[in-house]
C-alpha cells in the first residue's frame, strides 16, 4: 500500500498464492481518490449451457432437446428461436466506465422452406423489450423499458433476411445509460456456414464509456414457421479493470449513487484526502492520522493540535470550510493541495532547465508535448546560473495568445489538474505538461517567476517551521527557518541593487550619474504613486498590502540616503516593481508568520 | 496653481538639503508630481470613483504620473520658470520660508499617511 496504490494478493483455492495485482489510484488534485483501477483485472463470466430453464442468470431460455446441437459437457438441451418464440437467453448487466464485454455462442439453423421475410421493425421491437419486460404503453419501468429499446432499435435498425433458405437468427446487444437513454448497440448474424452444423460466433470488445446498461440477447428475425435457429453455450464475458469508483460531496461524503465497486475486489478504504473510511461499528468516520473526521458534520471530532497556529479559525474546522480548495491530510494544517503542487512543479521545471550559456542572457530549451525539442510551443529561461528569482518563464500557446486573463487561468489549472490526475495514476510524461502549465501560469497571468519563487519559499520555510514545532523543536530553530527564507527571499533585491550600483560607479560621468538620480528618483516615485494609488482603491486589504505600502515608503526614504541612496532606492524599486518582494509581502498574511513577526518585535523579552 | 508652485518651491529647497541638490528642480517637481497624485487619489476615493474595466487604479496612476511628470517638466524646467518662482519666493522674509518649509512637510506627512488613514478608517 502506497499513496500511488496497492498490491493485492490472488489465492487459489487452497489459500495458495498465485498472483500478485497491481492497483493503481487515481486522485485529484487534493489527493481523493477517485478510481481505483488494476492490472489484472478478474473477468466475470456469465455463461449458459441452456441446460436449465428457468436459468438462474439468464431469461427466455426457449429448450429443445438434441444432442446433435448441444456443446454443453454432460448436457443435450439448447436454445430453440421460432418466428413466435424469436427473443431468448437476454441478459441485463449494469455496467461501468471502463468495462470491456465480450460475447460468444455456438449457433447453427435448419435449412427448410423457401420464404426469407423477416419480422417488420413495430413488431420485433414488441419481441424484444417483451423480452426484458417491457410493454408498450406501461406504465412504470414497463413503459420506460419498452421506449429505449424502440429508441434502440429505431437507430440501431434490424439484421433482415438472410435469404430464402437461412433463418434470419442474431447476437445482439444494445447499451443504454443510466436513465435508459440509449447509447450505442450493435448486433451480427449467427447464421452457420451450413445448416444444422453448430458454429461459434464471437462479439468482443464492447467497451462501456458511461454508467448504465447492457441488453444481451439472441433473436429469430425470420417470420416462416420453418425458420428454426439453435444456439447453445452463450457466453458473456465482463471484464472490469475500474474496480472502484468514488464522487465525493465537498466535505467527503461518497456520491452513492455515482460510486462502485467491484465485489469481487476488496474495496480500497483510503479515500477521501488518501485517507482511511472507518466504518466499523457504523463509526462512519476518516482516519485523519492526528484526528478522525466526520465527513457528514465537515468537522473533525477533536480540535486541532495545532489550533493555536490557525487561532482565526475554528479548531474544528476542515480545510478553511473551502474542501475544493484546500486539504488537511494528516488532521493538522490545512494545505493548499493545488499551489503546493504548482510550487513542486515550479521548481522541477527549474531544476531540470540546465544553463548552457552560463551568461546573464543564459540558454533555454524549448518543450513540446513533454519532451525537449527546437520547437517554440512552450519555452522554459533559466538566464543566470545559480540564480533562484532571475528569470521569465512565457508562453506563445496558440490557445492562449488571445485568450482573456480568466481564460488562461481557467486553462491553466485544467491542465495542471488535468496532468496531476493522470500523473498519479501512471506516473508518465505528463510531467511535462504540468511545467506547460505553470508556464502559462507565470506568463499570462502576469505573475512573475520572482513572486511565484516567493510564494514557493514562503511554502517551504512555513511547512518547515510547523512540523518543526509540532515536533517540539526549539523556537530558535523556527527562527532560524523564517529568517534563513526571508534573507533569501530579500537578498534577491540587494543582489540587484549591487549589481545597479556597481555598474553606475564603473560607468557613469558627472552628468550620468545626475541623469540616473532623476531618473532614480522619477522611478521611485512613481513606484510610490503607483503603490499609494493600488493601496487606496483596493477594496480587501490583506495584511500583505499594508506590508507592501509600508515596503514602498521605506525604498522611497533609501532614496534620500546621502551619496547612494538614489541609487539603492533604483535597485530596490526595480526588485520591488519585478515582484522580488512578493514573496516577504504575502507571507503577512499568513496566521503563523503574523505570530513571529509580532514574537520577534518582543524578542528581547525572551 | 500659485498653490502649485509655492509648493514646488518648498519641495526644491528640501531638495537642497539632499543629495539631490545638482538635480533639485528635477527631483523637486517628481516628489510634488507623486503628493499631487497621492491627494488626487484620496479626492477620488472620497468622491466615490469606482475603477472598473481596463481602468485600473495602476493604470489610472501610471497615466497621471505621465502627465504630471511631463506638466512639471515642461512648466517648471524646460523654460526655466522655476528659477523666476526661486527668486520670487527668496525674496519673502525667513519667517515666511519657514512657513513654506512646514507647509511643505506637513504636505508630505499627509500625502505618505493619507492612504494608512484610509485604510484604517476603512474608507
Amino acid at each position: 500500500m502506497t499513496s500511488e496504490g496497492r498490491i493485492s494478493v490472488k489465492r487459489d483455492g487452497g489459500g495458495a498464492i498465485t498472483a500478485y495485482e497491481y492497483e493503481y489510484f487515481y486522485k485529484d488534485h487534493l489527493g481523493n481518490v477517485r478510481a481505483v483501477w488494476t492490472s489484472a483485472p478478474d473477468p466475470l463470466v456469465f455463461n449458459t449451457g441452456m441446460e436449465n430453464s428457468p436459468d438462474p442468470v439468464f431469461d427466455n431460455i426457449y429448450q429443445f432437446t438434441s444432442t446433435a446441437f448441444n456443446k454443453t459437457a454432460g448436457g443435450n438441451k439448447v436454445l430453440q428461436l421460432t418466428n413466435t418464440d424469436n427473443v431468448g437467453a437476454n441478459l441485463v448487466l449494469t455496467v461501468m466506465p471502463g468495462d470491456e464485454i465480450d460475447l460468444n455462442v455456438w449457433s447453427t439453423y435448419t435449412n427448410s422452406g423457401t420464404d426469407g421475410s423477416t419480422q417488420g421493425l413495430v413488431a420485433m421491437i414488441g419481441y424484444v423489450a417483451g423480452a426484458f419486460g417491457g410493454v408498450q404503453g406501461g406504465g412504470g419501468e414497463a413503459g420506460a423499458i419498452y421506449d429505449a429499446v424502440s429508441e434502440a432499435l429505431g437507430v440501431i435498425g434490424l439484421g433482415g433476411t438472410q435469404g430464402t433458405t437461412k433463418t434470419a437468427c442474431y447476437l445482439n446487444y444494445i447499451v443504454f445509460d443510466r436513465n435508459l437513454e440509449y447509447q450505442f448497440g450493435g448486433f451480427i448474424n449467427t447464421v452457420s456456414s451450413s445448416a444444422s452444423t453448430m458454429q461459434q460466433f464471437s462479439l468482443n470488445d464492447i467497451n462501456i464509456t458511461q454508467p448504465g446498461y447492457i441488453y444481451i440477447y439472441l433473436s429469430n428475425e425470420s417470420v416462416a414457421t420453418t425458420k428454426l435457429a439453435f444456439f447453445d453455450e452463450f457466453n458473456v464475458t465482463l471484464t472490469r479493470p475500474v474496480i472502484q469508483s468514488e464522487e465525493y460531496y465537498p466535505f467527503g461524503m461518497t456520491i452513492a449513487e455515482n460510486s462502485y465497486n467491484n465485489i469481487l475486489e476488496a474495496p480500497n478504504k483510503f479515500l477521501y484526502n488518501s485517507n482511511e473510511w472507518q466504518d466499523e461499528q457504523n463509526a462512519h468516520v476518516y482516519d485523519f492520522n492526528f484526528r478522525m473526521y466526520d465527513p457528514a458534520l465537515g468537522r473533525f471530532l477533536r480540535v486541532d493540535p495545532l489550533a493555536e497556529i490557525t487561532r482565526m479559525q475554528s479548531p474544528f474546522q476542515f480545510g478553511n470550510n473551502n474542501p475544493i480548495r484546500f486539504n488537511d491530510p494528516f488532521g493538522l494544517l490545512v494545505n493548499p493541495g493545488f499551489t503546493e503542487s504548482v510550487f513542486a512543479i515550479i521548481e522541477q521545471a527549474w531544476n531540470d532547465t540546465p544553463n548552457p550559456g552560463g551568461g546573464s542572457s543564459g540558454g533555454y530549451y524549448t518543450y513540446s508535448n513533454g519532451q525537449r525539442t527546437s520547437a517554440t510551443t512552450w519555452v522554459l529561461n533559466k538566464p543566470k546560473p545559480g540564480g533562484q528569482i532571475a528569470g521569465t518563464f512565457r508562453s506563445n500557446h496558440p490557445d492562449l495568445v488571445n485568450a482573456s486573463l480568466e481564460e488562461a487561468v481557467s486553462y491553466t489549472m485544467g491542465q495542471a489538474l488535468n496532468s496531476i490526475e493522470v500523473n498519479n495514476s501512471w506516473g508518465n510524461t505528463i510531467v511535462d505538461n504540468r511545467q506547460l502549465a505553470i508556464s502559462a501560469l507565470a506568463s499570462v497571468t502576469g505573475i512573475s517567476p520572482g513572486m511565484m519563487w516567493g510564494l514557493m519559499l514562503q511554502e517551504i520555510v512555513i511547512k518547515d517551521t510547523r512540523i518543526r514545532e509540532y515536533a517540539g523543536d526549539s523556537k530558535a530553530s523556527i527562527y532560524y527557518s523564517i529568517m534563513s527564507g526571508m534573507v533569501s527571499t530579500f537578498g534577491l533585491g540587494v543582489e540587484s541593487t549591487i549589481a545597479d550600483v556597481g555598474r553606475g560607479a564603473a560607468y557613469a560621468t558627472k552628468s550620468g550619474l545626475a541623469g540616473l538620480k532623476v531618473m532614480s528618483s522619477g522611478l521611485v516615485g512613481a513606484n510610490l504613486a503607483i503603490s499609494s494609488f493600488q493601496f487606496i482603491f483596493n477594496e480587501n486589504k490583506n495584511p500583505s498590502d499594508y506590508a507592501r505600502y509600508i515596503t514602498n515608503l521605506a525604498i522611497t526614504g533609501t532614496a534620500f540616503i546621502p551619496v547612494a541612496g538614489p541609487f539603492i532606492s533604483f535597485g530596490l524599486t526595480l526588485a520591488e516593481s519585478t515582484g522580488a518582494f512578493e514573496g516577504f509581502y504575502r507571507t503577512f498574511n499568513d496566521p503563523l508568520m503574523q505570530w513571529i513577526y509580532l514574537e520577534s518585535l518582543s524578542i528581547g523579552g525572551y | 496653481m500659485i498653490i502649485y508652485e509655492y509648493l514646488f518651491y518648498g519641495f526644491y529647497r528640501l531638495m537642497l538639503n539632499t543629495t539631490y541638490k545638482d538635480v533639485a528642480e528635477y527631483t523637486a517637481g517628481a516628489w510634488l508630481a507623486i503628493g499631487t497624485i497621492i491627494n488626487f487619489a484620496g479626492a477620488l476615493k472620497i468622491l466615490g470613483f469606482e475603477p472598473h474595466g481596463s481602468l485600473t487604479p495602476k493604470v489610472i496612476a501610471i497615466i497621471l504620473v505621465v502627465v504630471l511628470y511631463t506638466f512639471n517638466y515642461y512648466y517648471f524646467i524646460s523654460l526655466k520658470k522655476f528659477k523666476m518662482i526661486v527668486e520670487r519666493y527668496d525674496k519673502y522674509n525667513l519667517r515666511n520660508r519657514k512657513f513654506n518649509m512646514y507647509i511643505t512637510v506637513i504636505f508630505i506627512i499627509e500625502s505618505i499617511s493619507l492612504p494608512i488613514v484610509f485604510a484604517l478608517l476603512e474608507i
